[in-house]
């Protein structure tokens, strides 16, 4: 501790000295899984954030032309206010990102002047001022100072002088009167400098509009939005603001919360940003469903943050959150997670296990399995003994599961073009229920891809062969991609396609065989198996009658259109040698634990955050949370002296029935807490146990365990069963 | 002074304006210390109290009461317009008293003593919320200031019989600007006549437009801007050379649709160039026209899965009593069923709940009924929780009192047709679980 200089007695706050922060990232990375994962969590945000780019600037583009408009002539905008009003969508957490981009998009483009007001901080009409005041006044003048400096022809007094209203600006100043004639006074030196630099005619030359942002329409109080829009209405034929209103709901909603009066002070021009339900399709599709991303979602994760985000709040910011909460759980404190890379770097990063990390990889429940497995017992025991033997075949298994993961995608997205718009949509229509099928469960053998089968068989050719070229598309992709076995599969299916062809060729030259004979044409021989039964059944008389025509219908043989042989003929072939091979769930390969991520119990109370069972977790067992010696339970149900009072009150409760009875209560708390009192029969009961029971029993009443009861007196009402 | 009315060029306020100057034109007899113009919404009150007011060539000041959510705005705003600059930022007004020596040290600066000053406070109404001498203080500026010729002139769209406090206030001289009549109307939007069109034609084309609006809307400004915003649709035919100018019956025709859906976006200003794609807007609406506008809120955005059952939920507990919920929700047994036809026929006296509004629950009693009617039961999460949060946010549900300690209380904000909808999409029968319902 520093000593003062003080000679007096008293309290010194001593400030603590600042140490330079050494980043987290410095800690870790000596460590060998920490490169990985770096390099792992590097390609992915760089994928999201071209991804969000891309995304972002397409649904600025209409908003941010209106705002250079209205900014370029703020002239025609006296009697109303413009207002742009952004149909976010009910995602609320992913609406901070998308304005805090607005906005610097808008400085970039349209005008420097702009002001975020969050409905948090705009409690009262004069906070809402003051903010956006504050916002205006500042940000700008730095602004000026940086344009002073890129151009040479401003002199350098002038940025002095602006550095000093700024220091000037205080609360104080932060009304709207103050703004216009601080407005009046940019606009001026906007007017001076248009003549002299070029830089400020990019926005226009002329004084721009005042931007102000509100992201959160329906929060705001609806009061202070009211004034605060009279307010700006007062001032817009001195100062040319320009609102853009975030609505998650419905335009409606504006008029829902502003009177007739206010929203007549509104120009509305709405725009649409897209639903996060296609923004999570395409997430998913241009960053987690890439075949050579070293790490992906097992099925189960992959199902949970999919519920998520689904059932509860749409937000594609807290799937790709939990994503990277999933990959870090992965990657954190395991050295041989340095295998999860890509396929080239493999032979470096097997050089760098250590014997530990080997011990590890043989223990991974898919490895045993796998051991378990081989046939020649050497092998067996290479496994278990020679590392460098196991070195080798991981960087084997491993080299397999790329590849397997290389065409299990480009197999799946096939699947999903067959099946996506069949009716009843037996297998999903989205990929993404798909991939959770498909690395859950075997999915060859589920009754769904069989019940699609059976529908895929009553295709028309059209539809089969737009079909089957879209697969062909997909297919070449993905060999481009480098899944090399693909090849055999897409030098067939192209040999099955040209046979349409061929089918269809001869079909035109004999009209006059085909009108004969109609069940040959193959499109009305889809139909045909079905339509003749019932012409058959037609002159039937009685039951014997019936069953015996039937029978003869069943022995009879439908004899096939050659369009019908060739569809049972591709549609055989892509069961039996593209999805049996190619779709086998990931579980059922060695090693799958280093590349899929499937470990739900470790992320699952950290991405599903449950109070209630935190809660209950704690009282139950206190030494998960508090870590001391002292509350060691080798029994759940066992109830030490030790434990802090509300476990020790909590744990009495669970004994007893609907209405607890305070004296019986207190009674076998004190024989847990001081057995010696007991046993001497007591009458008096030691005020500080009281005290300390009598809190324990508020604490538990506060926690929603227990409440008053009015039935008896000195009970209490039991409030949970578990 | 002898100032005629016709130099004001204020349609239709004759009178008004002949009592303005008679009140405040004449600088040598005594002006009146408080002036209350009421009336309603865009009815030309500050329009002609300024006009007036410049006509006379008085110093005046002029504020809006939005701008006084501090009153040392309203006091330095007034100032610093009296004076003619801005103030400097070192001289602060914060309350009554320091706004009254400023002005009297204005006054022997400028040398007003003799001169009208007149301070104009518009949408007065707000200074009643504000701290409670303000407004009397304002209304007797002339005692306290000392200042012979200063005049206060409160416009408002409220009646001076609301202002009037416990203790009472002086009166003040009060002048009602009548709402405009339909040839005054007329006259007024006549004025914004395009210069490329003869006045006949333009009248015509107000007759009917008019006669569509003039029931729902007497709003000068509103009126003006719809005009405006129909008028080119009116003159499309013509420009395109189908329709005659002169041929009144084919234009009416041609433009009475475009008049009605116009109407229906009343105060609603979108912008104009939208048009194309505001028609594009109403076409899902004429799908659903028999819908009310709740049913389209409901239909035009998308809720997460649990959240739509939270909503549900929350329409259950404010719209039945918390002691019909055991029959609604717990599996009903023979005794309790007698008991619900009973309770039904009970309440066919009583006035039913889904007129009455919405109760408020607690977040207790909301989870329940969301864990009895949702089949699957996902354990409650943070992410479930702050669903409610996000329904509080987004409107859908009120949260009642702001004590943080308590267990919360919330009102549902939806009606019964945004709720049907909801239910739809879930296949979720809502009906059935409404006490009140018939």
């Amino acid at each position: 501790m520093d000593s003062t200089v003080s000679v007096s007695k008293g309290c010194f706050a001593f400030k603590r000295k600042r140490k330079g922060k050494i980043p987290s990232s410095v800690h870790l990375s000596g460590n060998l899984w920490y490169q990985s994962y770096k390099k792992c969590m590097g390609s992915s945000e760089e994928l999201l954030e071209v991804l969000e780019k891309k995304i972002f600037t397409e649904i600025f583009e209409g908003l941010l032309e209106y705002v250079k408009k209205c900014s370029s002539n703020p002239e025609t905008s006296h009697t109303e206010i413009p207002a742009a009003t952004l149909l976010t969508g009910v995602n609320m957490p992913d609406h901070t990102s998308l304005f805090a981009t607005l906005s610097k998009s808008i400085q970039q483009q349209a005008t420097p002047h702009v002001a975020t007001l969050w409905a948090r901080d705009c409690s009262s009409l004069k906070a809402t001022v003051e903010r956006m005041c504050s916002q205006f006044m500042l940000v700008p003048t730095s602004d000026d100072a940086n344009d002073s400096q890129d151009c040479d022809n401003s002199s350098n007094e002038e940025s002095d002088d602006e550095k000093q209203t700024k220091s000037k600006i205080n609360r104080w100043h932060c009304n709207l009167q103050y703004l216009s004639s601080w407005y009046s006074t940019i606009a001026a030196k906007g007017n001076k400098k248009r003549k002299t630099n070029k830089l400020s005619e990019k926005f226009g030359g002329k004084a721009q509009s005042l931007v102000v942002i509100i992201p959160d329409f329906e929060s705001f109080p609806a009061k202070v939005l009211q004034e605060f829009i009279l307010l700006l209405k007062g001032y817009q034929y001195r100062v040319p603001f320009l609102l853009v209103l975030g609505v998650a709901t419905a335009v409606s909603a504006v008029h829902r919360s502003l009177p007739h009066h206010v929203s007549s002070c509104l120009r509305m021009k709405v725009f649409h940003s897209r639903p996060s339900l296609a923004y999570l399709n395409e997430v998913l599709e241009k960053v987690f469903f890439l075949p050579d991303q070293p790490f992906h979602l097992g099925g189960k994760a992959f199902k949970l943050l999919l519920d998520v985000f689904l059932f509860h709040d749409f937000s594609v910011m807290g799937f790709v959150q939990g994503y990277k909460f999933c990959m870090m759980q992965h990657f954190h404190g395991k050295d041989w997670t340095v295998l999860t890379c890509s396929p080239e770097e493999l032979p470096s990063a097997v050089k760098l296990l250590s014997k530990q990390d080997i011990e590890s990889v043989r223990k991974l429940p898919s490895v045993r399995k796998h051991i378990e497995t081989l046939c020649s017992k050497a092998d067996q025991i290479s496994w278990l003994k020679d590392d460098t033997f196991v070195k080798g075949e991981i960087v084997k298994l491993l080299t397999n599961i790329h590849k397997y993961v290389h065409s299990f995608f480009a197999t799946l997205k096939c699947l999903n073009i067959l099946t996506c718009d069949l009716p009843g949509a037996p297998l999903e229509k989205q990929l993404r229920s798909v991939y959770i099928i498909a690395s859950t469960c075997d999915i060859v053998k589920s009754s769904e891809l069989k019940e699609c089968m059976t529908l895929l068989s009553f295709l028309s050719s059209d539809e089969l062969e737009s079909k089957l070229s879209e697969i062909l598309v997909i297919l070449h992709e993905s060999l481009k991609n480098g899944a090399t076995q693909m090849m055999d599969v897409i030098e067939k299916l192209e040999g099955l396609v040209a046979k349409f062809k061929t089918l269809w060729a001869p079909v035109p030259t004999t009209p006059t065989k085909n009108s004969q004979s109609p069940s040959r044409s193959p499109l009305k021989a889809v139909r045909s198996p079905l339509k003749s039964p019932s012409k058959l059944l037609m002159n039937v008389n009685s039951r014997s009658q019936l069953r015996e025509k039937l029978k003869e219908m069943s022995t009879h043989d439908i004899k096939l259109s050659p369009f019908e042989k060739l569809r049972t003929e591709v549609l055989s072939f892509l069961l039996e040698e593209m999805f049996t091979p190619f779709l086998a769930s990931p579980q059922t390969k060695p090693l799958h634990e280093l590349v899929f991520f499937d470990n739900i119990a470790a992320v699952k109370s950290h991405i599903v955050g449950s109070p209630r069972q935190a809660m209950l977790r704690g009282l139950r067992d206190p030494h998960f949370y508090l870590d001391c010696d002292c509350c060691k339970l080798s029994d759940l149900g066992d109830i030490l002296p030790t434990l802090p009072d509300v476990s020790i009150v909590y744990k009495l409760h669970l004994e007893s029935g609907k209405l607890i009875n305070m004296f019986d209560w207190l009674q076998s708390f004190l024989t847990i807490v001081d057995p010696s009192s007991v046993e001497e029969e007591q009458t008096e009961v030691d005020p500080k146990l009281q005290a300390r029971f009598t809190r324990a029993v508020a604490e538990l009443q506060f926690l929603g365990f227990i409440k008053s009861s009015n039935r008896k007196t000195d009970h209490v009402t039991r409030l949970t069963w578990c | 002074m002898g100032v005629l009315d016709s130099s004001f060029d204020i349609l239709c306020r004759n009178g008004e304006v002949k009592q303005l100057v008679s009140l405040l034109g004449q600088p040598e007899e005594s002006i009146p210390q408080c002036i209350f113009i009421s009336g309603h919404k865009s009815s030309g009150k500050s329009y002609t109290i300024h006009k007036v007011l410049d006509g006379l060539k008085v110093h005046y000041a002029s504020v809006n009461c939005v701008e006084g959510y501090l009153p040392r705005l309203i006091f330095e705003s007034i100032l610093s317009q009296i004076k003619g600059e801005i103030l400097p930022p070192t001289s602060k007004c914060d309350d009554v008293m320091e706004f009254l020596t400023s002005l009297k040290v204005m006054a022997d600066e400028m040398n007003l003593h003799d001169k009208v000053v007149v301070i104009v406070l518009e949408g007065s109404e707000k200074l009643r919320d504000m701290s409670p001498n303000l407004l009397p203080a304002l209304m007797q500026l002339q005692e306290l200031s000392c200042l012979k010729k200063v005049c206060v002139v409160l416009v408002s769209d409220v009646l001076w019989d609301k202002y009037i406090p416990p203790g009472g206030l002086p009166p003040p001289i009060q002048i009602f600007f009548q709402q405009y009549s339909q040839s005054d109307i007329l006259k007024i939007l006549a004025l914004d006549k395009p210069k490329d069109y003869p006045a006949d034609f333009y009248s015509n084309y107000l007759q009917l437009f008019v006669a569509v609006f003039l029931r729902s809307c007497r709003d000068i400004t509103e009126l003006r801007y719809k005009a405006a915003e129909n008028f080119s649709k009116y003159c499309e035919p013509i420009l395109r050379g189908e329709i005659d100018m002169n041929d009144s019956g084919r234009l009416w025709k041609h433009i009475s649709p475009h008049l009605k859906t116009s109407l229906q976006l009343i105060y609603m200003r979108f912008e104009t160039e939208k048009l194309s794609s505001d028609m594009d807007l109403m076409k899902p609406m004429d799908k659903h026209s028999t819908l009310s506008s709740a049913a389209k809120f409901a239909l035009s955005f998308e809720l997460p899965y649990y959240a739509k059952y939270l909503i549900i939920a929350a329409f259950l507990a404010s719209y039945n009593s918390p002691k019909e919920d055991k029959k609604l929700f717990v599996k009903l047994s023979g005794r309790t069923k007698k008991k619900v036809q009973k309770s039904t026929k009970n309440t066919q006296t009583k006035i039913s709940s889904l007129v009455v509004g919405p109760r408020q629950f607690d977040l207790e009693r909301l989870l329940a009924i969301f864990y009895s009617i949702i089949e699957e039961k996902p354990h409650i999460s943070v992410n479930l929780l702050t669903q409610i949060t996000s329904l509080v946010e987004l409107q859908l549900l009120l949260k009642v009192g702001n004590d943080p300690l308590e267990t919360p209380k919330y009102k549902c904000a939806v009606g019964f047709d945004f709720i049907v909808i909801i239910a739809k999409t879930l296949s979720f029968n809502v009906t059935k679980y409404l006490v009140d319902y018939k």
